[in-house]
C-alpha cells in the first residue's frame, strides 16, 4: 500500500513533533516537516504532498500565501489549520485554495481521521466550522439581496443611507454633503420609500446588517 | 518515594502529549490533564507533582501559584508565542531553546536535577 504523503508546514516544533508522533503511529503516512514557507518550497520541489497541513500563520507571513502556492503547484488537498476559529478566516483559507479547516484543539483521533478523509478527496471541516461557513454563505446571500434592493436608490440618496447608518442627524448629513437640510429630508423620504422601511432607525439597522456586512477578502 | 518523578501535563491542545510523552518517556512518569480543569490548583496539590507543564493561561496560573508553595519546575508554553516560559520567583521567565519538545524536556531535565529557588 502506498504510504499518503503529508507535508506538516507549522512554525511550531512541538505541534510539528505531535503530527509527526501521531502519524508515525498509524505506519500508513510519510510525513515531511516544514517550519516556514520557505521549507515548504524545498519539501514541494521535493515531491506533490497528497496532503499538506498548513498552519494559518506560518512563518514568515502567514498560511494564506502558502495555500496559494501550493494550490498553483498542484495541490489539491490543503488543510489549513489554526488556533482561530472566526468565519473571516475560515472563507479566506477556502477562497484561497484550501479544502479543509481544523482547529488545532483537535484530538489525535481527529486528526488522523481527518487527514486520510482528505487523501481520498474529502473535504475536513468540523460542525462547528461548518456552520461558520454557512453563515458566511447566508450573510453573503443577505448582502446580495440588499444591494438589489439598494440598486433604485441612487447614488446621493445611497450616500444619505450609509450617513444615516452612522446615526447623524439630517442637519450634520446636510453640512457634510454640502445640500440643504431640507433635500437631505426628501433623500431619506425617498430612501425610506424605495427600502420600504418604517424608519431611519430600519434603515440604518438594513445598512449595517445586510450592506457593511465584513465580506471575505 | 517515586521510582521516577511525576510529570503533570495541563493541556489545552492534546497534541501537546502527543508531542512530549516520547521525548519525556525517559525522564519521568506524564500524566495528562485535560483543560480547563475545574480547580487546577487543588489537583496539583492532590497529586503533588514533580513537574508541570501547561498550555492555558488559567492553567498556568494555577500553576504559577504552585510553582511558589512546591518549589518544582513549571514550564509555561502559551500557543501563538515563540517561546517557552519556566516559573522563577513568581513570574514567568523565557527558557532559552524556545517552545520545542526538546527544549522543553532539557528544561525539565536541569530543573530536576537542581529545583529551581
Amino acid at each position: 500500500m502506498k504510504a499518503i504523503r503529508i507535508v506538516v508546514a507549522d512554525g511550531a516544533a512541538v505541534l510539528r513533533a505531535a503530527v509527526r508522533s501521531v502519524l508515525d503511529r498509524e505506519k500508513d503516512f510519510d510525513v515531511v516537516e516544514a517550519a516556514d514557507l520557505e521549507s515548504l518550497h524545498r519539501a514541494v520541489d521535493e515531491g506533490l504532498p497528497d496532503v499538506a497541513l498548513v498552519d494559518l500563520a506560518l512563518p514568515p507571513d502567514g498560511g494564506i500565501e502558502a495555500v496559494r502556492e501550493l494550490a498553483r503547484r498542484g495541490c489539491s488537498e490543503i488543510i489549513v489549520w489554526s488556533f482561530r476559529r472566526d468565519r473571516a478566516m475560515v472563507f479566506n483559507a477556502l477562497r484561497a485554495g484550501a479544502s479543509g479547516y481544523l482547529h488545532k484543539e483537535i484530538s489525535p483521533e481527529g486528526l488522523v481521521r481527518a487527514l486520510r478523509g482528505a487523501a481520498r478527496g474529502e473535504a475536513p471541516l468540523t460542525r462547528e466550522l461548518m456552520a461558520l461557513v454557512i453563515d458566511a454563505i447566508h450573510a453573503l446571500d443577505d448582502t446580495r439581496h440588499a444591494r438589489e434592493r439598494t440598486a433604485g436608490l441612487s447614488e446621493r440618496e445611497r450616500e444619505v443611507l450609509s450617513h444615516l447608518a452612522g446615526g447623524e442627524r439630517n442637519k450634520q448629513i446636510a453640512s457634510e454633503l454640502a445640500i440643504s437640510e431640507f433635500t437631505v429630508k426628501r433623500h431619506v423620504q425617498n430612501i425610506l420609500r424605495k427600502l420600504e422601511l418604517p424608519s431611519r432607525r430600519a434603515a440604518a439597522a438594513f445598512y449595517d446588517a445586510a450592506l457593511s456586512v465584513e465580506r471575505p477578502a | 518515594m517515586r521510582a521516577q518523578p511525576l510529570i503533570a501535563v495541563f493541556f489545552r491542545v492534546p497534541l501537546l502529549v502527543e508531542a512530549l510523552q516520547d521525548v519525556l518517556a525517559d525522564v519521568g512518569e506524564v500524566r495528562a490533564f485535560a483543560s480547563p480543569s475545574t480547580e487546577p490548583l487543588r489537583l496539583l496539590e492532590a497529586f503533588m507533582p514533580d513537574a508541570v507543564i501547561v498550555d492555558g493561561e488559567r492553567d498556568a496560573e494555577a500553576a504559577l501559584a504552585y510553582a511558589g508553595e512546591s518549589n518544582v519546575p513549571v514550564l509555561y508554553l502559551p500557543w501563538g508565542d515563540s517561546e517557552l516560559y519556566a516559573a522563577r520567583g513568581g513570574a514567568w521567565v523565557p527558557v532559552a531553546g524556545g517552545p520545542s519538545p526538546e527544549a522543553i524536556r532539557n528544561a525539565l531535565v536541569e530543573a530536576l536535577v537542581e529545583p529551581v529557588s
